[in-house]
Order: structure tokens, then sequence, then C-alpha cells
């Protein structure tokens, strides 16, 4: 992206002070998700977290859920793919990018993270609060932006493996040749495993799968003034599955293939302006087959096609030194095919955005902005957003944030048609669920209308308002300090609703706008480095959350409980509304790293902790009271540690995940016990061209 | 399968009644207090084989009643699946109506004096007693439901339902058996809407 070119020197310098020492100042890291242009980190009013590579490497991580386990505020949650919770806000409205362009493919919501290999990734930011302002749907609860692009100078060819428990292993090879007027890239990374099953499952928790990663890019300089970039990515995974049903064993093969493919021109006539023209194309499809292992017979058949085309034209304006103007406009064509849905589907929908970086003095610094999005199914959005930084010092500063996030209805809301075979529910989108309750109770399947599906309304776009406040700076001179208030109160929340009940006494579902939920909380971090090779480092996130018309009943003495002691039903007391379920009030890290640039050491500790959390319900009052209700809190250890060899062309690493194996077989599916690995990767640097 | 017995609320119920009504006792003549008992049923089959057929079951007697006699009104209440009908309206010949109310049972002394309903063929009287969670497919009876009912010769009774699973496991998974019902209930033989 041309945006990065103008930070060669700055990214340069950072991986040259990682590669050396450690001790002496690092350089202020830049940014480019908050404001959609280059910031430095420690001035953009907008609170950034950047995992850079380094980091990435020294966790030993493979997949983008074992990094972002490890973020203080961040859960991994399992419903329907592996997904992060953030701000107390589940994983629906966690915008994800990739090289600043939306990924595509959520299943119920939720991106499946394990689809995104670290191995490619240089860094990624991560921004807490809404970002629809910038980005649009999705961005309510924040933006999780990977990061693959690479201006370093040096031509570099790596392989690696690694090996480790459950028969996982990972093969990736990766070149980068840059030369006199751009640079190119390829990297392929493939990542297999024999999966695992935990307690007495009848049916692997994860099955057996195998990934495969190919990504490319190249970047060219025209002119001083003209540049572009291609870049593409494909992955394809396909997993082995079964699960025992009253006539047998069921196979159940399933693949998934995922494509991104963008290509940009920019602009720059002058140091003063910039402008790109930005192309994004992103197919994904899955199809599932499950049959009978004796007679080959058919189970069930799915497939889900879903494709996305964006056009899209950035301004960067530097009217002084004092204003600086963003603006874009773009168009988003989005269509589906699946088994559920009865036709081939299409979104259309076009926006603009404006932002406006004000610094009236150094000391302050205000980002103000919005975007209005027009779609051809829901109401058009508003998202406005202000934030502003202030510098007491040159140590400390204050920034405070407000802002609209939304989240559009999604094709499943809106269109989906699913019978469940095997349980005899519907389901059936608002746009559909007059026509097929009609078709249904033509075909005498309906005993009883709940609700007159003519009253099924359109459905509007959940959306919030977010407020965030905190402070950042330095204790002393080697003790960084972060905490940031948070307070998200999201409205028009898409919920199902039984709207008939079949003749089988199952229900017939559809959405509905109806339930407001409101999370609050502080984030703190700390940073300390003691002498010259330990970093220490640890993060906490008080949560709370909120169901707002249960609470109120709640407070009305309205919401019932059976006594654990009595057995008798009694009215929940105030004290014992525990907030939405799957959110733990609270949870912390801790991590020691001890880094040895001299012996070309590098070994760490992180300790992972989350508080209680509830996970059912088991009485009918939608909220987690009972004992039983809960998933108790636990704590995590993972170890790793890593030594290059041979001028740093060999890094070898172990690590070891999970130390006292810790599994809740009956709660936490994403979470396999002990697991060891042992990784090698070698470098050929290549002599230089420039 | 019935069994019957007291349960500890009743008596810590009774014993509430018999204190309150001890002041008046100072001034009147000591009417004999009946407390009423809390019945507790347990298993009751709705269906589990999925024979479509129902379970009746007489309030006023605390038993079951066969099949053959589902024309009568010696049936109060039947269970098939998760559809609950009462004798009266389009489900029996008897005067049977019903509503669900939330509350806590113990402290419900009273019958509400109107808003019951008669099963039609479309809309039974008694709904929205149970939960059903999507992802486990469990049904769970909504804690504080109570179905408030005339019985099929007219009389009040309260009803709670404990369980749909067979011998009310605490967290019924999907090795449950379900369509058991497990419940409690008050009937009141003398007509009046009194629960104490």
């Amino acid at each position: 992206m041309y945006k990065y070119l103008f930070l060669v020197t700055c990214i340069m310098r950072v991986g040259t002070l990682f590669a050396q020492t450690d001790t002496t100042k690092i350089l202020p890291e830049v940014v480019v998700s908050a404001t959609r242009n280059e910031q430095l980190i420690d001035q953009v009013p907008v609170p950034v977290t950047v995992i850079n590579k380094q980091q990435l490497q020294s966790m030993g991580a493979v997949l983008l859920q074992q990094v972002l386990a490890e973020q203080t505020g961040l859960f991994i949650t399992a419903n329907h793919g592996t997904g992060v919770q953030m701000q107390g806000l589940e994983a629906e409205y966690t915008l994800i990018l990739l090289d600043g362009e939306p990924l595509i493919g959520r299943t119920a919501g939720t991106f499946d993270l394990s689809r995104i290999v670290v191995s490619n990734i240089e860094r990624i930011e991560i921004i807490k609060g809404p970002v629809s302002s910038l980005y649009g749907s999705d961005a309510l609860a924040g933006v999780i932006n990977i990061i693959t692009s690479n201006n370093k100078q040096t031509g570099v060819t790596s392989i690696g493996a690694r090996y480790g428990s459950n028969n996982t292993y990972t093969l990736d090879g990766s070149t980068r040749i840059p030369y006199q007027n751009g640079s190119f890239t390829a990297g392929v990374s493939t990542y297999n495993s024999n999966g695992y099953t935990l307690g007495n499952a009848t049916a692997p928790t994860v099955p057996p799968f195998k990934t495969a990663t190919w990504q490319s890019r190249w970047q060219q300089d025209w002119s001083p003034k003209w540049h572009t970039t291609l870049s593409g990515r494909y992955y394809a995974q396909r997993y082995n599955s079964y699960f025992h049903d009253a006539k047998g064993v069921v196979d159940d093969i399933g693949k998934e293939k995922d494509m991104n493919a963008s290509a940009q021109i920019s602009h720059t006539p002058g140091k003063d302006f910039r402008q790109v023209l930005r192309l994004y194309y992103s197919r994904y499809s899955t199809n599932e087959e499950m049959r009978y292992q004796q007679d080959k017979s058919v189970y069930d058949l799915s497939f889900f096609k879903q494709q996305y085309l964006k056009p899209e034209y950035q301004a960067d304006w530097q009217l002084n030194t004092q204003h600086q103007l963003t603006g874009g406009i773009g168009y988003v064509h989005e269509s589906l095919e699946a088994t559920r849905y009865d036709d081939r589907m299409a979104f259309n929908s076009a926006y603009i955005f404006l932002q406006e970086n004000w610094k009236p003095s150094t000391k302050w610094n205000i980002l103000a902005g919005g975007r209005f999005d027009t779609h051809n199914q829901y109401p058009s959005q508003l998202s406005p957003k202000v934030s502003v930084s202030y510098h007491i010092n040159s140590r400390w500063r204050i920034l405070g944030a407000v802002g609209r996030g939304y989240r559009a209805p999604d094709f499943r809301q809106l269109y989906l048609h699913f019978n469940n075979a095997a349980v005899g529910y519907t389901v059936a989108g608002t746009k559909l669920a007059a026509d097929i309750l009609k078709e249904m109770q033509q075909q005498g399947q309906i005993k009883e209308v709940k609700i007159d599906p003519t009253q099924v309304k359109d459905l509007d776009a959940e959306s919030s308002w977010s407020y965030n406040i905190g402070v950042e700076g330095k204790l002393f001179s080697s003790t960084g300090v972060k905490v940031n208030f948070f307070y998200n109160d999201v409205k028009n929340l898409i919920d199902t609703r039984v709207i008939a009940v079949k003749t089988n006494d199952l229900a017939v579902y559809s959405y509905v706008n109806l339930k407001r939920i409101s999370t609050s909380g502080a984030e703190m971090s700390l940073s300390q480095q003691i002498g010259r090779y330990w970093q220490l480092s640890g993060g906490y996130q008080y949560l709370r959350s909120r169901d707002n018309a249960l609470y109120q009943k709640v407070k009305n003495g309205e919401v019932y409980t059976k006594d654990a002691g009595t057995g008798e039903t009694r009215a929940l007391r105030k004290s014992e509304y525990f907030g939405l379920f799957n959110r733990s009030p609270h949870s912390g890290n801790l991590k020691i790293a001890y880094i040895q640039p001299r012996l070309d050491i590098d070994a760490n500790v992180r300790v992972l902790y989350r508080s209680k959390y509830g996970f059912t319900d088991e009485n009918g009052n939608n909220t987690p009271d009972l004992k039983s209700e809960f998933v108790p809190g636990y704590a995590t250890i993972n170890l790793a540690a890593a030594k290059t060899l041979f001028r740093k062309q060999l890094r070898l690493q172990a690590t070891l995940g999970n130390l006292f194996n810790y599994t809740d077989a009956q709660h936490i599916a994403t979470m396999p016990g002990r697991i060891y690995s042992l990784g090698a990767t070698w470098n050929f640097f290549h002599t230089n061209h420039k | 399968m019935n069994k019957q017995f007291f349960s500890a609320g009743a008596l810590l119920l009774s014993f509430v009644v018999l204190s309150s009504c001890s002041k008046d006792d100072d001034k009147n003549t000591p009417a004999p207090v009946v407390t009423l008992q809390s019945k507790t049923v347990a298993n009751i089959d709705g269906d589990a084989a999925g024979k479509d057929l129902y379970t009746f079951y007489s309030l006023a007697d605390n038993k079951v009643i066969p099949n053959s006699d589902s024309a009568t009104s010696k049936w109060d209440i039947g269970f098939k699946s998760t559809t609950l009908i009462i004798n009266g309206g389009s489900s029996g010949p008897g005067k049977g109506e019903a509503q669900v109310i939330t509350g806590v049972y113990n402290n419900l002394v009273e019958a509400p004096a109107a808003g019951y309903k008669t099963d039609a063929a479309a809309t039974k009287a008694i709904t929205g007693w149970y939960s059903y969670n999507m992802t486990t497919h469990i049904i769970t009876p909504v804690a504080g439901t109570i179905i408030v009912l005339k019985t099929a010769t007219g009389k009040y009774a309260k009803l709670e339902i404990t369980s749909y699973y067979k011998n009310s496991p605490a967290t019924p998974d999907d090795k449950s058996e379900r369509r058991y019902y497990s419940f409690r209930y008050v009937y009141q033989a003398d007509g009046s809407r009194n629960f104490k």
C-alpha cells in the first residue's frame, strides 16, 4: 500500500532496534487503521494496540486466534467458528481487515479466525471502540487490521517448519525481492493437524484438517508520483469429521475456500496531496458433505458462496500544518448463494466518508469525521465520530472519543430459509417470513401462528453509541501505563423470535430488532523494562454487561429463579444479576520476556486468566444465576523459547502451551490440553539489488 | 410412577398461614384451618414414544386417566410433547380454562379473578411455560411461571412444571430422556379461588 512507503525508514529503524538491542529507546511506531493514513502511534488521538512481527514470532503462534487470546480485553469465543469478543461485544461486532480491506465469509455473524495463519503477518493493529465512521458496517466494537505488507529493503527467502502435539505441523516458505523501484513478495503456508477430542465425546472436538494459504504482492513505483500495488491471497481448508446418528456413523467432509485480490493506484502530485483508487474483490465458499458411512447415502449436503466487490477512491489533503482532510467514496456489491437460501441474493451499497484531523496546537489533536452508507436492504446509516487527545506534558496524554457504530442485518437475518432436518425447526429471514409461513400453512405444517408475519417489520441495523476516555504515558522512564474506560450502548439488537409453532411442536423463528444492551468497564496495561534483558507486562480488564430490559425486570422483581438451597422459586435479587452470557467480569494477563541479543536468546512466559462467566440458562430466566450455568474461571500458562544461530540465519523455537493441561470439555471446545511444538526457520539473506 | 408427599415449601407456607391467622384467633372463635397440600407429581409421560397421544391427568384425583376417557370430564390436564391442554374448549367437554402468570408459586394465595382462556384448535390456553435453547435443544421450564387453571369441573388449581426430562436431572443434556413431566400443584376443591 502506498501509505506504507512513507514509513519505510521508521519501520526499518524499529526493526533494527529489535534485532540489535533492547534497552535504548524505541522510536514511535506508525499506525494506519485509526485514520486511514499513517500516524505516529503516540500522536493519533485513538488508542491503538500494535502487535509487531517480533512479538508474533516470540510467541510461536500459528493462528491469529492464539495471538488475540493473549491481548488484554479480548476473549476468544466459539460460536459457529472461532471469534473474538471486544469490550464485551460478541464476535459479529468486530470488523476484521486484511491490509485495510474487509474479510468476508461470516457464519452466523462470526468470522472464523482460524482461517488466518500468522506466518505472513507483519503486524496487527487493534482499535477498540467503533470505527464505523471510516469502515462502515461491523466496526461497532472495534477493528482488527491484519497487515501483511512490508517495505523492508532487504531481500530474504525463508523456509520454516514446525511440528507439535496432535500431529500438528506447519510448512512455510516465503520470499521478498526488493528492487530499484519496487518489490515482490510471495509466500505459502500450510497447516495440518489430526485435531483433538475432548472428554468422552463421540465425535472429534476439532476434526483432522489440512489448510494452505498462498499470498503474493507486487509493489511498483512508476515515477515519484505514481505507484501501484497488486496483491492476492488464497486459502483452502479441508476437514474430515464424523458423528453418530440413530442410523449409524455419518462422515462429515467439509471444504472451505477464501480468496482476496486487490489492485490499487496511488498518485501523489505533491507532498500535500495524495489520492488512491482501489479495487478489492473477495470470494468465500464452503462445501459440506455428510453421508452415512455404511451405504454412502446422503445425510445432508450444503454449500455457501459469497462474493464481494468494492471500488473505492480516497484522497488525503494536508491543507496546512493544522488541518488534514481525508475523504472517500465507494460502492460495494455483495452476493450470496447457499443451500439455505432460495435464490441468489445481492446487496448493493454506496458510501462516502470524510474526516478532518485538526491540530490546533502541539498539545491538541482532534479527529472528527463520519461516514454515510446507503443500502438497498435496510435504512441508511450515518456514523459520526470525534476523538480528541491532549498532551498534558511530554510524558502523559489524555484521550477521549465519542462515536456511533453499526452492524447491518446480514443475509441470514433477511433471507435465510432453513429447515433443520435433524431437530425439526425452521428459521425464516424477515423478508421471506410471510411467504414461507403461508406456504407451510398450505402444507398443513403449522399448528399455531404466534405473530402475524405481516407484523414482522423490516430490520434496521444494530447500532451503538460508544464513549471511551483514557490516559496513557510513562510513570517512570521505563514504565509505560495505559488506562481506558469504555461504555457502549447498543440498541436494536437483532434477536430470534418464535413466529409460529409447527405441528411437530417446534418453532418457526424469524428475526426482530429487540434488545438493548450495554457494556462498560475499564482496561489497563502496564509495561516495565527490568535491567537490560527482562521485560514485564501486564493487563487487566474489568467488564460489566447488561440486558437493559431484563435488568429492569430484575429490579422490579419480575425475574425468578430456583433457590439453590431450598429448591423453591423466588425472585432473582438485583445483586444476583450477573450480566450477559459469555462475559467474564475480570480478566488479565502477565507476560515476562527475556531477550538476550548477545546470546541470541528470546524466551517468555505468559499467564492468562479469566474469571467465571455465564454459559447457559437452565431455568428459563434468560440470565446466568445457578452455579451450573457458569463456566468456572481459569488460568493458563504458555511458554516459548527461541535461539538464533549462524548470523541469524537459523532460528529454533520450542513452545509449550497450556502448561498445566487445563481443559473443560463441557464448555471450552477451543482449548486442547497441553501442546508442545518445535520449529525451525532458515533465512537466506539476498545480496541487495538496490 | 406418581408419588405424593408434602413439599417442604407447603409445610413452610402452612406455618406462615397458621401464624398469620393466630392474630384473628384472639377475637374470633377459631375456625378450622384447612391448609391445602401442594402435591408433587413426577415423570408423567408426555408422549415420550412419539405416538401422538396425550397423557391425561386428573388434578382432583391426583392420578393418570386412561386415554379411553379422553372424551369425558374425568381429566383436567393433558400432556403431549411441549403441548399442554385443559379439559375445555376445543380440547374436551369440561369447563377447563387456564392462564399462565409469573410469580412465586408459594406466594400465590389466590387465583386471578379474570384472564382465563379456553383451548382453541390453533391456540392453546397454556403457552410460554418453557424456553427452548436453539444450541443445546434443551427445553427448560421458565422459572417463576405458574399455570393457573380451572379443572374440568370448574375448580381452581395452580400448577408449576419443574422438569421436562425423566427423573428431573438438574442439568438435562442431549442424553436426557425428554417428554417426561414433573410438576407440583395445589387443587382447591371448594370452588373458591383461595390457595391458602
